[in-house]
């Protein structure tokens, strides 16, 4: 169904609303109770209630309202009773085919479903180094992450384990070799960001390997201010 | 029967209908909204309506469906016909706010009519069943539901009773059977749409249990009704058919025999036997199943009231039914197989002590416009209503406890904050912040309000400073800033070099998902699977930045970013958004952030 077709049928259904609207706005006031002397006298609840049907079914009603204007009379209503077992037979027929065609359709839907067949990704997670956990810190009150320096003697990571949500919406991590009291020291080194609750590996640079250094934490979003700061200490 | 019509004539019976109706639907939200707080607690309001008022819908219209033929079984049920319309009316309003929510949320506010777009977004799918029966599961869902959106509408609003008198009640009973397609219709939009992501079998097992129920009510109504119409081939003698016998008739009740083409009601009122055509003038309704009540035959359905003698409704009202001819052979009753015309008047057969006058059909005869019904009955309708108060109350808590974990993620909607950084155009729409000389800052994915990306917003700033006002999403540690706020973007110093930091890992191959970020990350929920794929086309159609949906180790949803290698468009068909790709592609870190750069890529399945 391309697109042109699809907008040409959202035209051309605009389009029969809006000749059903101009026709129902008129019938429903004054031309109804040409063909329903009931409508005569009928409420405004009542004329907004078949206002949308009208809008629907105005070339229908549209035909019998001018046949009322030619023949000057109401129109007698429609009556088909002799049709009730032709409906009683589709009615049949209807569920028959449901029946059949709707379990059908059903379990080749359930059947078709893609398979779970995502990758597992290890790389972004690199797996516990063997020598682990000469350091290990835990943050002040407020902040809820733990940090463990972790190394193989070839590579350093931090691992940040957040046992809850932060409340800050960013909060970015550096580490340095030294806190400096108003915001980031100049030689930090940004490790990434960090949410909660979840374990985080980031990998530190090789002049890690001279001292243990410090973290500090800042919120990103809007005033971008430290929010913790954490001196990493021998076990 | 009206004299002047009204939007609704109310009366207690209605009242109560309608209060049961509004007793259900809340009573459902309050079991759904608890299970939904304690079990889904990230779930958007909009997903809540959405998933909601479908599950309303479903379960109503499995009920209006079961009326019909449970009536036709079992007359107790007949006050639940009464008032079938306002229900009707209830789950086309759910249906109605179920698609204006979904269409909003899914196609609006991207780069193509909302409405062109629910139909065409991923256009491919159409046709692609015909190469495999496999991809029936990716067909489009949405216009199952579409369809059938538009057949309830069409119910609704000719619901009236104004249109059942000028349209017909054949022509209109014929226009309502459209509801039997309309379900069929539905089904298959729940399974080739929710089903396709809801990976519990409680809702296929649920949904197969109320097709089957259905079918079986409805079959078995129809050999009931198929047995009676098949007696009508009997003897006809001087164009007067054989119909039944003096013993079958009970005084002031009706029966219906099918001597002739048509149904024929019998009545046997006064010691005088009287045929009338079994179709009332309202909805069809069986009159030979109802009774003489205040000296008229009342229709069993809606309380229609027609004179046995002339099949005229006593004034003021007009209604009239055909009559016939009654010839009493020894015991055995004749009527004619040709109607009189409506208005005929007739005298009656008189039985003369072949019945006994003193039996009746019992008291148990509901009439809706009554203001008291029958006390057994409506002690039964009572204990009918809790019975499917409790089951729909059991039925909203499992839809919600059993449904799919909402997805991580949070989008501070409405939330405006000021940002700084540097731009980073390439591979996709990045701010770095921090920007200093001595960092190297944070990524932040940039993308632009709606369905739109951000790189006309940033084109020709990569490598400034620029403050701007927008609003931050974020998942697990990736954050992206929707700059819902264009004009307040300002530059504020000039270029300089890209300074992030970029590590390679190597080429890989991943199978994942194709996804928007911007949704992934916590604008929307649910954010990926097929019933998001109209979303996730016109998210990346319009520019968000594509990325592959692979886990981690925990199982953890991880988006790897997917750029070109040589940071040209990437050539990926967005209609396959959802879609689950093999690809093929150098894994780059950029500060923390998986970019992947695809090398070559294929559709899986």
């Amino acid at each position: 169904m391309t697109e042109a077709v699809v907008s040409l049928f959202w035209t051309v259904a605009f389009a029969y609303s809006i000749v059903g609207l101009s026709f129902a706005i008129p019938f429903v006031l004054f031309w109804s109770g040409r063909l329903d002397p009931a409508a005569k006298a009928g409420t405004l609840g009542f004329r907004l209630a078949i206002l949308p049907g009208t809008i629907a079914m105005w070339p229908w009603m549209a035909l019998r309202t001018l046949r009322s204007f030619r023949q000057g009379t109401e129109h007698p209503n429609p009556e088909h009773h002799e049709t009730a077992s032709i409906q009683r037979r589709v009615h049949g027929a209807a569920f028959v085919s449901l029946a059949v065609a709707l379990p059908m359709v059903c379990t080749l839907a359930l059947l078709a479903r893609p398979r779970d067949q995502l990758s597992t990704v290890s790389q972004l997670r690199p797996t516990p180094l063997p020598n682990v956990i000469p350091l290990e810190a835990r943050m002040p009150s407020g902040l809820p992450v733990s940090a463990t320096l972790r190394t193989n003697g070839t590579n350093d990571q931090i691992q940040l384990d957040a046992s809850r949500s932060i409340d800050e919406p960013i909060v970015a991590v550096f580490w340095s070799r030294k806190t400096e009291p108003r915001g980031v020291p100049k030689d930090a080194i940004f490790l990434g960001s960090v949410w909660g609750p979840a374990r985080l590996l980031f990998d530190l640079p090789l002049e890690n390997h001279e001292e243990p250094g410090v973290l500090t934490f800042i919120a990103l979003a809007g005033e971008q201010r430290v929010i913790a700061t954490l001196r990493l200490n021998a076990k | 029967m009206a004299v002047a019509y009204r939007a609704v004539g109310w009366n207690r019976q209605k009242r109560l209908y309608d209060s049961a109706i509004g007793t259900a639907l809340l009573a459902g939200l309050v079991v759904y909204g608890a299970t939904v707080y304690l079990y889904q607690p990230g779930t958007t309001a909009e997903t809540f309506v959405i998933r909601f008022s479908s599950i309303a819908a479903i379960i109503l219209l499995h009920v209006i469906l079961a009326i019909g033929p449970l009536t036709r079984l079992d007359r107790r049920f007949l006050p639940l016909l009464y008032n079938r319309r306002h229900l009707g009316v209830t789950m086309f309003l759910l249906s109605l706010i179920h698609s204006a929510f979904a269409i909003i949320q899914f196609h609006a506010g991207g780069n193509l009519n909302p409405l062109v777009s629910v139909l065409t977004s991923y256009r491919r799918e159409y046709l692609s069943f015909l190469s495999s029966p496999n991809q029936i599961a990716h067909f489009p869902f949405e216009a199952f539901g579409l369809v059938a959106l538009f057949i309830f509408f069409v119910m609704a609003a000719t619901s009236h009773d104004f249109w059942l008198r000028n349209l017909g009640p054949s022509f209109w009973k014929a226009m309502h059977m459209f509801v039997y397609m309309a379900y069929a219709l539905v089904v298959v939009h729940v399974f080739l749409g929710a089903l396709q992501s809801e990976r519990s079998s409680l809702f296929p097992a649920v949904l197969a249990a109320g097709l089957a129920g259905l079918v079986f009510l409805h079959l078995t109504a129809f050999a009931n009704e198929f047995k009676l119409d098949r007696k009508r081939r009997a003897h006809v003698r001087d164009g007067f058919a054989f119909g039944a016998t003096c013993a079958d008739l009970i005084p002031e009740t009706g029966k219906v025999i099918a001597a002739t083409g048509e149904r024929i009601a019998l009545f046997l009122h006064d010691g005088r036997i009287f045929a009338l055509s079994n179709f009332c003038r309202h909805q069809g309704g069986p009159l030979g199943e109802g009774r003489i009540v205040a000296g008229c035959l009342t229709c069993p359905w809606h309380g229609y009231q027609y004179r046995v003698q002339d099949g005229c409704s006593p004034p003021p009202f007009t209604e009239m039914v055909p009559t016939h001819a009654v010839r009493l052979i020894g015991e055995d009753i004749y009527v004619s197989t040709k109607a009189l015309p409506p208005g005929t008047k007739s005298t009656g057969v008189p039985i003369e002590g072949r019945v006994n006058l003193d039996i009746t059909g019992g008291s148990e005869f509901y009439v809706g416009w009554q203001s008291k019904s029958p006390s057994s009955l409506g002690w039964r309708s009572r204990k009918f209503f809790v019975a499917v108060l409790a089951v729909t109350s059991v039925l909203f808590f499992l839809a919600a406890r059993f449904q799919s974990p909402i997805d991580a993620g949070a989008f501070e909607f409405g939330v405006e904050r000021t940002f700084e950084g540097t731009v980073v155009e390439s591979p996709l729409p990045m701010l770095q912040v921090p920007g200093t000389e001595a960092v190297s800052g944070i990524n932040c994915l940039l993308v632009g309000s709606g369905k739109f990306g951000a790189s006309d917003v940033v084109r020709g700033t990569g490598g400034r400073h620029i403050r701007f006002a927008g609003s931050l999403i974020h998942r697990n540690g990736v954050a992206m800033i929707e700059v819902n706020k264009p004009e307040s973007l300002e530059v504020t110093n000039t270029a300089r070099e890209n300074s992030l930091r970029v590590v390679s890992l190597g080429r890989s191959t991943f199978v994942g998902e194709l996804v928007d970020t911007k949704c992934f990350l916590g604008v929307m929920r649910p954010a990926t699977g097929k019933v998001h794929r109209g979303c996730a086309v016109r998210c990346l159609s319009g520019g968000a930045p594509p990325a592959l949906l692979v886990r981690d180790e925990q199982g953890n949803g991880v988006a790897l970013l997917l750029a070109s290698l040589n940071d040209q468009p990437l050539d990926i068909e967005w209609e396959l958004a959802a879609r689950v790709l093999e690809v093929e592609g150098d894994l780059e870190l950029h500060a923390g952030t998986p970019v992947l750069r695809v090398q070559s890529w294929r559709l899986m399945q």
